[in-house]
């Protein structure tokens, strides 16, 4: 897994650049952030973030006592309008890719989390 | 790569931590950890109800090589109380660790009103499932490196006068977070 994100000014901020560095989450400029891919289970996943569109990017992990670890990838972006913060979301497994609204609300409110490494 | 992290029982005066992730720690009248000793077990009482000794667990990242962000942690049950007849798990969250207390090999003190640190009211562990979990990112609301998160969960089994002799059941705790 790694993502890219990419600046308005045409840079790009690799999480794993050349030089055997690697960036963090927290390293991403959210001021000049336009796009945003993300690369697992062999596939990319890309979101535009046109103005005002805010990032949402994470690994949810559920682990339950007796070894049981179960996790989805949680790719998208939230915008308020008029006040309300509205948010859609792909939420990415080995098996599936689902565009949803936000975790929990509306129809798809609980999605398979999987085992995966 | 992504951080491990694990779920630790606290017990003891130190506290001593055992990472329980993996494998199940038993409620019984003492304060052990433990996945298959029947010592002490609480006793069914004539009337009213008796506890085990209350169990703290905590979060902890143990690894995080590429300093992720580890949030938004929350704790739930199945939601369905399956541990037997007069049986039940009581759930609350506290900000720092104090040992529970009690007569050994009959009851642990409840812990309403024993419990000194606690931040949220005593309610059933099972009103919480993934549909619902309990918030638990209170005292510490995640981290970039290592250590403990989140807030202590404190849970403990209650036992009434109706209860039978023996192990029951086994029930799940599942912990949630968001790791980027």
């Amino acid at each position: 897994m790694s993502w890219t994100a990419y600046y308005a000014d045409g840079t790009q901020l690799h999480q794993y650049p050349d030089n055997g560095s690697a960036n963090t989450y927290n390293d991403i400029d959210r001021d000049k952030l336009v796009k945003f891919s993300l690369s697992v289970f062999d596939r990319t996943f890309t979101i535009s973030l046109e103005e005002g569109r805010r990032l949402i990017y994470r690994r949810r992990v559920v682990k339950t006592l007796g070894g049981k670890s179960i996790s989805i990838y949680l790719l998208g972006w939230q915008k308020t309008i008029k006040g309300e913060n509205i948010q859609s979301i792909m939420f990415i497994s080995p098996n599936e890719v689902v565009s949803a609204g936000r975790w929990g609300k509306g129809l798809f409110a609980q999605p398979n989390l999987y085992e995966f490494k | 790569m992504s951080a491990t992290v694990i779920i630790n029982r606290l017990t003891g005066t130190g506290p001593t931590k055992d990472n329980i992730t993996d494998s199940n720690t038993r409620l019984k009248a003492d304060d052990t950890h433990s996945v298959s000793d029947y010592t002490n077990p609480v006793k069914v009482p004539d009337s009213g109800t008796n506890y085990s000794y209350w169990c703290s667990t905590r979060m902890e990242v143990t690894t995080n090589t590429e300093g992720n962000t580890i949030s938004n942690m929350k704790f739930y049950t199945d939601g369905s109380n399956d541990l037997g007849t007069g049986l039940g798990m009581d759930i609350a969250l506290a900000s720092a660790y104090d040992q529970a207390v009690g007569v050994e090999g009959t009851s642990g003190s409840a812990i309403d009103g024993n419990h000194s640190n606690l931040i949220n009211s005593v309610t059933g562990a099972f009103n919480y499932d993934s549909s619902s979990p309990l918030d638990i990112d209170a005292t510490v609301t995640g981290t970039s490196s290592t250590g403990d998160i989140g807030d202590f969960v404190i849970t403990q089994g209650t036992v009434d006068s109706t209860a039978g002799a023996g192990a029951s059941s086994q029930e799940t705790y599942s912990y949630q977070y968001d790791e980027a």
